[in-house]
Formats: structure tokens, C-alpha cells, sequence
């Protein structure tokens, strides 16, 4: 999150002491069991940070006393990184919330919360670290069609190896306005244009599209569904797959996108993914199988049903709502999420205001999907887009 | 603010180039000389001592195999005079180097990890060179069981002192006192011949179970409980 003026580290850290309180989900160290990994309280203080290395660098709980988080600062912006285990999209922007409202009361701006801010100085509720899959399992037996094979992205890495981090920030509302023209959803918009740049990517120098489908997996925030205030990870995914041609058109893809994202977003399709989450988790054999053991047959599973029916992910936080005063005193927020191995591009939404930011992070170096998304974008919605990158690979492309 | 022509996004000053297709950007408004660092993100600084680090590794990863090499062949072109793999007694110890080096060196482990790995680490080195030199079993009688005793008594040490870290240890005892049993396993299997010292390394596992129970119930059954939770 970009503030106005540039960060006092001193009055971050009392913020940060604060805020941690309100998130005992957040405050923990993991500990390794025979079967089961464990968290447990985590005493020590969560030590604020200057940003040095790129976002999402891997995250050494020991360099960090035990946490699996870090609140980095850099000029005007405070950011949060944490381990997917601790929570999902949703908490984290909550805590990021916190620890920038006690920011900014410290610095002697006065904002009431209105409620839509968890205050570090009030207790922590039940409700918002109890485990949600768990209140809405039904142990029902429904299966779970099987995923296929995703077109895979490919590249050279960068060496050093590192995360190119390239924001686009929009305007929210020319995006919103093209996506209303066609009486769709803003995610359902970005996904098309995705899959869109994706093809063409592949199809330069006369190639043709790929042959097997592009799935983008959608993140999708199980809250909105199943009322929930946990902070604890409470999301879902929908694979949105769509196979190609050579003359598909953006209309086509988007009805598609459509049709995808309503099969797999909805109450059924989501419950079915609830229950085959708590059911693995419950099952005896599972229980007593060894934790190493459990970590080789898991890495497999990921790769095999998670890495390789995948092209990309896109994970839409959707609009940040702030308190008038807070909003007045920030200028952006964006999301980074981590690439993987299978999937070395992935990308991030966030909006607060009239600002909408889309974030890639790549490990490799081409970038030709993302500019020929941006200049999509560009052309179908009007909208102007502001780079800001760090350059990763590039040194010499920035003074 | 620049733009640039063929994307059509709009960068920052500091961008000399367009980060999407590389092209080069005019100056814009940008003073000439004057250099502005990226608002967004920091300088990345160059990791040196990994450099180091990655090189050195690699240097000896050369050596390690080169030594070997050297004398694996000796070996081979020596055959008819000695007729033992005697260049087995080089590497063996040679790999062990390597555990102790990543172990105690580059590894950021607890000092349990270090305890465990350097124990098992030098147990199958000491059987394995037992094993070349005609196998007396001084390795499986003696030294794994007293050194495996040594790891108990320390880790017991340990997690009954440093009351601060009890519950990072104690995953590494509970680990250790286990292994404890494997000199009478060995024992059981005919692998050791001396009856007392395997009982002993036993003797000493039930004792210092004894001591963790008796100075720590509470906290033992507690992470006993955590630690086995299914």
C-alpha cells in the first residue's frame, strides 16, 4: 500500500506491534509433527523491515524469529508478505489494513474506523480465527471431475534468478465501463484479455495457438458465498479452461470465460471443492501416513493436479474499501503473488479508488503477454496504464 | 512522465528504456545529469558473499570429486598388488566432510539438526570404513552405540538447561532416544556381537526419557502430544 508521504520506520514498528495483536492466526512459528505440521504462539517481536530484496523473495522463517511473515517499508509504501498457509488474499489485506490505520493514527492523522478496519487494540474475535472449510463440510460423497492437461508457459529464466515485478495501474473506471458494456464481470474482462495475449503471444511469427487449453485459475474468495469473518485461509479456485483457435475472436474467449467462471464459481461447484479439501484432511489412512511422506506424495499431487493443469493465475483482490480519511491518505494498493516452476508468470489485482493495478511477477524474461495485454487493454477500454517495475534482469534500463 | 510510442504505456523518468519491448525512451522532461532512483522499488544489491559462497562449494565439489577419481584409478591400476577397494576409505570420508561442512558451516539449522546429522553422518562412515577393513565390528560393538549415547546425554542436557528452547529440541531428542535402540536392533540382528554396550546405549535412552519425564512432565507430554497429534 503507497502512502503519501514517506514512511517513519520507528512509528511502522509501533504500528506493527499493535496490529499483530488483533491476529493471533498471524503470530505463530511452525513446528514439524510425525504426521501433521503445527503452529504454535509465537513470542518474539515481528521486526519491521527495509525492502531490499524483490517482492516475494523466498522467506527463511529462521532469519525472520520463527514468523512467516514480514512487513517491509520502502519510501512511501508499506508492504506485507506471508506464507499461503497463514492466511489467504483477503486476510492479508486485512492485517496490511491494521497495521497502516495504526501507521497513520500514530502519525497523528485522526480516522475513525467506520467499521471496516480490525483494530489492533480491540480483542481478537473467535469467529475470525475459527476454520471455516470445517463449519461447512458436509460429508457427502461428490466427485470431482478431473482437470485437464494446461498449455504450459515457458521462457528463459533470469539469471540471477530473480522476480520481475510489472504493475500496469488502470483506471478502474474506464475497465469497469468496458466490462459493463458487455455485462460481465471485471475479473471475468482481465481473464479474457489474459487468454487473449496469451494466444497471440504464441501465435507470433505464425505459429499456431496452442494445443492444449489455457486454464487461468481464478482464486476465488469463499466469503461472498459462505458467510465467514475468519482470517484464516478461506478461498477456493476456479480453473477457468478455454481451448483455442487461430481465429478465435476476444468476444468468443470472453464468452467462454463467462460460461466457466459461472459453472465454477457457483454454490455447488464450490461446495464440492470444500468437501474434498476437509475430506482429505479427515481421511484415517491420510492422518497416519508420515509427515515426509505426506510432503513427497503432496509435491507430486501439486505438480501432477495442481502445476500442469494451470497456464497462469490471476487472483483479483477486488476494491480495498477504506475509511474516507485512510483513503485520502493513500495512493495505491497493489497485490504480487509468487510465480512457480510450471507457472513463471502470474498476476495480481487490486483496486482502491479509481486506481486498478495489475501486477505480474515473472521469473522469466519474456514479456511479450504482458504487453500485448496492456495494449489491449489500452485500445478496448480507453484506459491509460502507468508502468512501474523493478527492473529485475534489466538493471540497465533504469538511471 | 514519458510514454512510449509503440506500447503506449506511460513510465516513470527513471525508465530509460520500455520495460515491455525495450525500446529506448526519449529524455522527456527529465534534467539532464541528474539521476533519480526508482520510487517503486529498491536498488537491488548484488549478494557477494553468495557469490563467494557458490563458488567455493563448487571448488570443492570439484576437488572432492577429483580426489576420488585420482584414486579410484590408482586403485584400479593397482588391483593386482593389493586387491582391496582401498580407495573406498578416501571417498567415504570425503562424503562425510561434505555432510560435516554442509552441516556445521553452511547449513542455518538448529543445533539439534547439527547434533543428528553429524551422529548418523559419522556412524555410517565409521561402520561403512569397519565394513572395508574386514569388518571386526569395533564400529557396531563400541563406537556407534557410546556415540550414540554421547548425542542422548547431550540433547538431554540441552533441553533440561535451556529451558528457552525446550520445544525446539525436543523433536530432536525424542528423534535421538529412539535411535538409541538401534545398537540392540543390531544386536538382535547379529550385526553386533557385544551384548552390554547395546544395552547400554538402551539403558541410557530409558534414563535420560526418565530425566525429560521427571524435571518436565508437563511440558514433555505436552509436545510428546503435539508432536504425535493425527
Amino acid at each position: 500500500m503507497e502512502l503519501l508521504h514517506e514512511i517513519d520506520p520507528d512509528l511502522l514498528q509501533k504500528a506493527a506491534d499493535i496490529a499483530i495483536n488483533r491476529y493471533p492466526n498471524l503470530r505463530v512459528r511452525l513446528r514439524r509433527g510425525v504426521f501433521w505440521n503445527f503452529l504454535e504462539k509465537n513470542d518474539r517481536p515481528l521486526r519491521i523491515q527495509p525492502e531490499t530484496a524483490w517482492p516475494c523473495a523466498p522467506l527463511d522463517s529462521r532469519a525472520e524469529d520463527g514468523y512467516f511473515l514480514r512487513i517491509l517499508y520502502y519510501r512511501c509504501t508499506i508492504s506485507v508478505e506471508m506464507f499461503h498457509a497463514l492466511t489467504d488474499g483477503t486476510g492479508a489485506m486485512e492485517f496490511l489494513k491494521t497495521v497502516v490505520y495504526h501507521y497513520l493514527t500514530l502519525v497523528g492523522k485522526t480516522i475513525p474506523d467506520q467499521g471496516m478496519i480490525l483494530r489492533g487494540d480491540d480483542l481478537p474475535d473467535r469467529h475470525e480465527q475459527e476454520d471455516s472449510f470445517t463449519r461447512y463440510y458436509r460429508p457427502e460423497k461428490r466427485p470431482q471431475p478431473k482437470e485437464p492437461k494446461a498449455f504450459l508457459l515457458e521462457g528463459t529464466h533470469f539469471e540471477p534468478a530473480g522476480c520481475n515485478v510489472l504493475s500496469g495501474e488502470m483506471q478502474a473506471e474506464k475497465i469497469h465501463a468496458a466490462a459493463k458494456r458487455r455485462n460481465v464481470t471485471i475479473t471475468a474482462y482481465l481473464t479474457a484479455a489474459l487468454i487473449l495475449s496469451i494466444r497471440d503471444s504464441c501465435m507470433d511469427f505464425g505459429y499456431l495457438a496452442p494445443r492444449r487449453p489455457v486454464t487461468v485459475s481464478v482464486p476465488v474468495n469463499l466469503r461472498t458465498l459462505f458467510p465467514s469473518r475468519t482470517m484464516r485461509n478461506f478461498f477456493a479456485v476456479a480453473n477457468v479452461c478455454v481451448p483455442l483457435k487461430e481465429e478465435m475472436g476476444f468476444e468468443e474467449i470472453l464468452e467462454k470465460v463467462c460460461t466457466e467462471l459461472s459453472e465454477k464459481t457457483s454454490r455447488s461447484h464450490l461446495e464440492r471443492q470444500i468437501m474434498q479439501n476437509v475430506r482429505l484432511e479427515r481421511n484415517l489412512a491420510v492422518k497416519f501416513v508420515p509427515l515426509f511422506l505426506k510432503k513427497m506424495i503432496l509435491r507430486e499431487a501439486f505438480l501432477l493436479r495442481g502445476e500442469n493443469c494451470k497456464t497462469i493465475t490471476i487472483s483479483n483482490l477486488g476494491r480495498v474499501r477504506l475509511p474516507e480519511e485512510m483513503a485520502a491518505e493513500t495512493a495505491c494498493a497493489s497485490l504480487t503473488l509468487y510465480p512457480t516452476e510450471k507457472s513463471p508468470v502470474n498476476c495480481g489485482v487490486c483496486t482502491l479508488g479509481d486506481s486498478l493495478i495489475m501486477t505480474f511477477n515473472r521469473t522469466i524474461m519474456e514479456s511479450d503477454l504482458i504487453r500485448r495485454f496492456f495494449r489491449f487493454v489500452i485500445e478496448d477500454a480507453g484506459t491509460q496504464v502507468k508502468i512501474r517495475t523493478n527492473n529485475w534482469g534489466y538493471p540497465h534500463e533504469t538511471m | 512522465m514519458k510514454q512510449c510510442e509503440n506500447c503506449g504505456v506511460i513510465l516513470s523518468d527513471n525508465q530509460l528504456k520500455c520495460p515491455l519491448c525495450h525500446r529506448g525512451l526519449s529524455k522527456g522532461d527529465v534534467t539532464a545529469g541528474v539521476l533519480i532512483p526508482n520510487p517503486d522499488y529498491p536498488a537491488y544489491p548484488q549478494d557477494r558473499l553468495r557469490q563467494t559462497r557458490v563458488f567455493l562449494s563448487r571448488l570443492f565439489l570439484f576437488l572432492t570429486i577429483a580426489a576420488g577419481g585420482i584414486c579410484l584409478f590408482i586403485n584400479w591400476m593397482t588391483w593386482d598388488q593389493l586387491s582391496r577397494p582401498w580407495s573406498l576409505l578416501v571417498i567415504i570420508p570425503l562424503l562425510y566432510l561434505w555432510v560435516l561442512a554442509g552441516s556445521l558451516l553452511l547449513s542455518r539449522a538448529r543445533g539439534g539438526a547439527r547434533i543428528l546429522v553429524n551422529t548418523l553422518g559419522l556412524s555410517g562412515m565409521l561402520f561403512l570404513c569397519d565394513l572395508l577393513t574386514g569388518f571386526y565390528r569395533w564400529s557396531v560393538n563400541l563406537v556407534i552405540p557410546f556415540l550414540i549415547m554421547a548425542a542422548t546425554v547431550i540433547f538431554t542436557i540441552i533441553v533440561l538447561a535451556r529451558k528457552r528452547l525446550w520445544n525446539a529440541y525436543i523433536g530432536y531428542a525424542i528423534t535421538m532416544l529412539s535411535l538409541d535402540f538401534l545398537p540392540l536392533l543390531l544386536y538382535a540382528c547379529r550385526v553386533a556381537t557385544l551384548f552390554w554396550s547395546c544395552a547400554a546405549a538402551g539403558l541410557t535412552a530409558l534414563l535420560c526419557l526418565a530425566a525429560m519425564a521427571t524435571f518436565t512432565w508437563r511440558k514433555f507430554h505436552d509436545e510428546v502430544i503435539r508432536r504425535f497429534h493425527f
